[in-house]
């Protein structure tokens, strides 16, 4: 059963005062890696954990820029509730092969919708369907050297 | 940030620029610079790992802290290409013409180790 755990990453939002927990920047950042249409992995900095994301989403532009495969034969009209508001988009029902750094030879299959209107300076974010379906994610505040706010463990189920 | 940043400051064309450096030509001058802005991010960052949680960075997660501050004070919110190397982080390609462009161009055996991201906008102090 792969299983792997990434710190909560956080940067210090406001150098002049740091010790503010409300200047703490967390993020459960996962570094992965998607394949083309090609089968060879692509390196990607970051994706983003976002638990108030209903499913993973990446934009149509950057799947385009990486040559990363998804269906367009289909698209569809949705309404999305974004945390900036509801936002009108075209998206396209797809699938991301992905291997996280952290767990290297493991590959997954998530759910995605790729967006044409998914916010260009965004990353991809990994929503929770199908996610929690194939992993059991564990946010655990415990500090250790390292993983100074605690660190984020992905269990697949047995 | 000032989209004069957008370009690596150099005359030497991107794509023969990253050949050379996927290819083992890095150069000290290919690295991003470390501006006064990210090098008091990086100090901030370690003084408040001592002072809050009694813990000294060691060099290997200054580095990536550091690379981490560069992409985003370099170019902000934009598609790059980029290689980490043992200088710090090397820009291969910015905007998503050229990324695109060196996706379709460099040879995957060449550029297998280049990292494609959106750097986090740079905080505001």
């Amino acid at each position: 059963m792969p299983t792997f755990s990434i710190p909560v990453t956080y940067q210090i939002r406001v150098p002049r005062n740091p010790y503010s927990r409300i200047r703490r920047h967390l993020t459960a950042d996962v570094a992965a890696s998607a394949f083309d249409t090609s089968g060879r992995l692509r390196q990607l900095g970051r994706c983003i954990l976002d638990t108030g994301c209903s499913t993973t989403v990446m934009s149509a532009t950057g799947a385009r820029l990486l040559d990363i495969p998804f269906p367009t034969d289909d698209p569809q009209e949705l309404t999305l509730n974004t945390a900036n508001g509801a936002v009108r988009s075209t998206v396209y029902d797809g699938e991301l092969k992905l291997q996280f750094d952290a767990c290297p030879g493991h590959t997954f299959r998530l759910f995605c919708l790729f967006s044409e209107n998914h916010m260009p300076a965004a990353p991809i974010l990994l929503g929770l369907h199908d996610l929690i379906e194939v992993f059991r994610v564990t946010f655990d505040g415990t500090r250790s050297p390292g993983s100074e706010l605690g660190r984020v463990t992905f269990a697949t189920h047995p | 940030m000032a989209t004069d940043l957008l370009t690596p400051p150099t005359t030497e064309p991107y794509l023969a620029r990253a050949t050379r450096i996927l290819s083992g030509g890095v150069r000290p001058d290919d690295v991003l610079p470390v501006t006064p802005e990210v090098a008091y991010a990086v100090d901030t960052f370690v003084n408040f790992l001592r002072t809050e949680f009694q813990t000294e960075a060691d060099e290997k997660r200054k580095a990536e802290y550091r690379s981490r501050m560069l992409i985003s004070f370099h170019h902000p919110g934009v598609w790059i290409a980029y290689l980490e190397t043992q200088y710090g982080p090397v820009v291969l390609a910015v905007g998503e013409g050229q990324v695109g462009e060196f996706v379709r161009t460099i040879p995957y055996e060449v550029c297998k180790d280049a990292i494609y991201t959106i750097p986090e906008n740079w905080y505001v102090d």
